[in-house]
């Protein structure tokens, strides 16, 4: 990650970064394509489109409604015995979590992975607070000892090859040396089992919360989380308040859709519905706003918070194919990364984002949520002030594609430009910026309809 | 039923899980005592649910019934009594609040679960419909052993929680 600057407005850097590493595209793209097969295989077994619409119907009512949803959540919450806290901004969450570690003098935590707490950064302010903090999901604990952020939502480490793993572990952790990745998770779980049962406190996620009856849905395949709620007296949930759905009933098309979505698996292996506090356990569950119930609201970025975080999206994204997560300098990444990041206003720069997008429809194409993610990023692209050189490659584009007339003009003018001057065609693509990866585009010796046509005659 | 029954072991073994049908529950007991003995342990952890334990103390295993707080307490093989199963997923459903059943069915590097009579889902949505206690307590589905492929795609069992999860189930023939 070293190579690789935070913030959306190093993204261009980021991405020639990126392209000068060949090796990470074809690490991710053995990772995504391996989840984008299984995904087709096991989609078979149920009707998407149908599912699609039960989840995008129960998160449009929940996010159409989340003050009403949080009041009945915090209600039945605190009638079994949970601790609520509603946390505005990313300051505040920071502060709630610290203050009950601190009252319990906790010296030690063990968290499972959560991309909310990489977006308010708690394991960085727990850490700041004289606390060990221990990553217990495999892909998170690599990345934490490498010293860089995740790279996907669901697979953390994507964008490292065995061997780096293995040297990471051993480097950093002094686990192995070891070549296989079963030799590493033995090596980690192991290690992990005392961290486990000697953490003071453990921190989880929630896939979803639901209003009815005051439970949490959490998922994950490793166990992890099932040992972070369980064995510590102490457990603090960080989640946001766009978690919320309004009845058990919403999680089975959740817990149906999301896993076969994110990397083609039937089910995630522990699905656990978190009812009331455990024997002897004090349970802080934190809600997280940071300006989600405002988005909620926005007639265009509204439909953005529908997102399940099932990570589809990103997996066939041939922008994160090709740059990986890091490129992007922001917590959430890809197509939904490059949403979310606007909508939740959570980088200054959030909207060069947009350029890492072909417009492919891709990921529209997999969203169970049913987000217009390619609408949503078109829309962000042609808000703000863009760069003289764009509006000037925009204008070029409209010009030529207003008829068909301007059309063929513009490509007899190309074709004949290129005749004349061969050198000077080549440099003003580079100076459009778009060759700087990638060949001159060729221009056809003949218009399609002409070839069209002397086709036909020659039939 | 017997479609529910298949689907679910279909599912259940396609993630790693193993399934034994059972006629009764003594055969059941007797199949986990020889499973006990043939993964070379003769210590197990015991859910409060599971049924008839005295026949694991009769047939000389050694019997934990608190869960471990220490590491170097917990035992090779853990035991269950799951009150579901649900067949679209390959799931056993637990009874989650119930400490017995949660640390029994994690820490161990073996999980035997003993099904008997358990109610069985069709789907999702039958289980997420029910009007159970259960529901309101909490529970989890399980659906083979723990797993990972967290570095390059490559799928390892036995993550964090059990590498082996073996279901005994009785009376649905
Ligand atoms: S935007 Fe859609 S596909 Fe992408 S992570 Fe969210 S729910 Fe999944």
């Amino acid at each position: 990650m070293a190579e690789f600057r935070r913030g959306a407005k190093n993204l261009r850097r980021n991405a020639k970064t990126a392209a000068r590493r060949p090796e990470l595209g074809a690490v991710i793209s053995r990772a995504t394509d391996h989840a984008i097969i299984r995904r087709r295989e096991v989609m078979q077994e149920i009707d998407f489109a149908a599912q699609r619409r039960r989840i995008q119907q129960l998160r449009q009512n929940a996010t159409q409604n989340l003050p009403g949803l949080l009041d009945r959540f915090k209600a039945r919450v605190e009638a079994k015995g949970f601790h609520f806290h509603m946390a505005v901004d990313t300051n505040a969450a920071r502060r709630i979590v610290i203050d009950v570690a601190k009252r319990h003098t906790v010296q030690t935590v063990v968290k499972s992975k959560s991309m909310l707490g990489e977006e308010v950064g708690i394991r960085e302010a727990l850490e700041q607070a004289g606390i060990q903090v221990t990553e217990t999901d495999l892909g998170e604990y690599i990345v934490q000892l490498n010293h860089e952020p995740p790279s996907h939502l669901t697979a953390p480490a994507v964008h490292l090859s065995t061997g780096e793993v293995g040297e990471i572990l051993y480097k950093q952790a002094g686990i192995g040396p070891f070549e296989k990745p079963e030799q590493m998770a033995v090596a980690v779980r192991q290690f992990m089992r005392t961290r486990f049962f000697n953490a003071d406190m453990g921190m989880a996620g929630a896939n979803a919360l639901i209003a009815e009856t005051g439970a949490m849905l959490m998922m994950s395949n490793e166990g992890n989380i099932r040992l972070v709620t369980s064995l510590p007296r102490l457990l603090v949930v960080l989640t946001s308040v766009d978690k919320l759905v309004e009845r058990m009933a919403d999680l089975a098309p959740l817990i149906r859709v999301i896993p076969k979505n994110a990397t083609g698996q039937r089910i995630t292996n522990y699905c656990t519905v978190l009812s009331a506090p455990r024997q002897g356990q004090e349970v802080h569950i934190v809600v997280v706003n940071n300006n989600r119930m405002a988005a909620a609201g926005d007639p265009v970025f509204g439909q953005a918070i529908r997102c399940v975080r099932c990570a589809a999206c990103i997996n066939v994204c041939p922008v994160f194919r090709t740059i990986g997560g890091h490129a992007y300098g922001t917590v959430y990444v890809g197509p939904m990364g490059i949403v979310l990041t606007n909508a939740l206003h959570l980088d200054p720069h959030a909207r060069m984002l947009s350029d890492a997008c072909t417009l492919c429809d891709a990921c529209a194409q997999v969203c169970p949520a049913g987000i217009d993610l390619p609408g949503l990023i078109l829309h962000i692209r042609s808000s703000g002030n863009p760069r003289l050189i764009d509006r000037f490659k925009a204008w070029v584009v409209g010009m030529t594609y207003a008829g068909a007339g301007r059309f063929k003009a513009a490509f007899w003018a190309l074709r004949l430009f290129k005749r004349l001057f061969a050198a000077g065609y080549r440099r003003l693509w580079r100076m459009l910026g778009w060759t700087g990866r990638r060949g001159v585009p060729r221009v056809a010796g003949k218009t399609f309809d002409r070839m069209w046509d002397d086709d036909a005659k020659g039939d | 039923m017997q479609r529910a029954i298949e689907l679910f072991w279909e599912r259940f073994t396609g993630y790693s899980g193993e399934v034994i049908l059972c006629v009764s529950l003594r055969e059941a007991m007797q199949r986990t005592v020889a499973l006990t003995r043939k993964i070379g342990t003769d210590t197990v952890g015991l859910s409060r649910h599971v049924p008839v334990p005295e026949a694991l103390s009769n047939a000389g295993l050694h019997v934990m019934h608190e869960p471990p707080t220490q590491v170097d307490d917990v035992p090779v093989v853990g035991i269950t009594a799951p009150w579901g199963l649900v067949a679209e997923t390959g799931s056993l459903v637990i009874h989650d609040h119930d400490p017995g059943e949660r640390l029994w069915s994690l820490v161990c590097d073996v999980h035997i679960a003993i099904l008997d009579h358990p109610r069985i889902f069709n789907d999702l949505d039958e289980l997420f419909t029910e009007d159970s206690a259960h529901l309101s307590t909490g529970l989890c589905l399980i659906s083979g052993p723990s797993r990972t492929a967290d570095i390059e795609k490559k799928l390892v069992l036995g993550m964090h929680g059990p590498r082996r999860v073996i279901a005994l189930i009785v009376g649905v023939d």
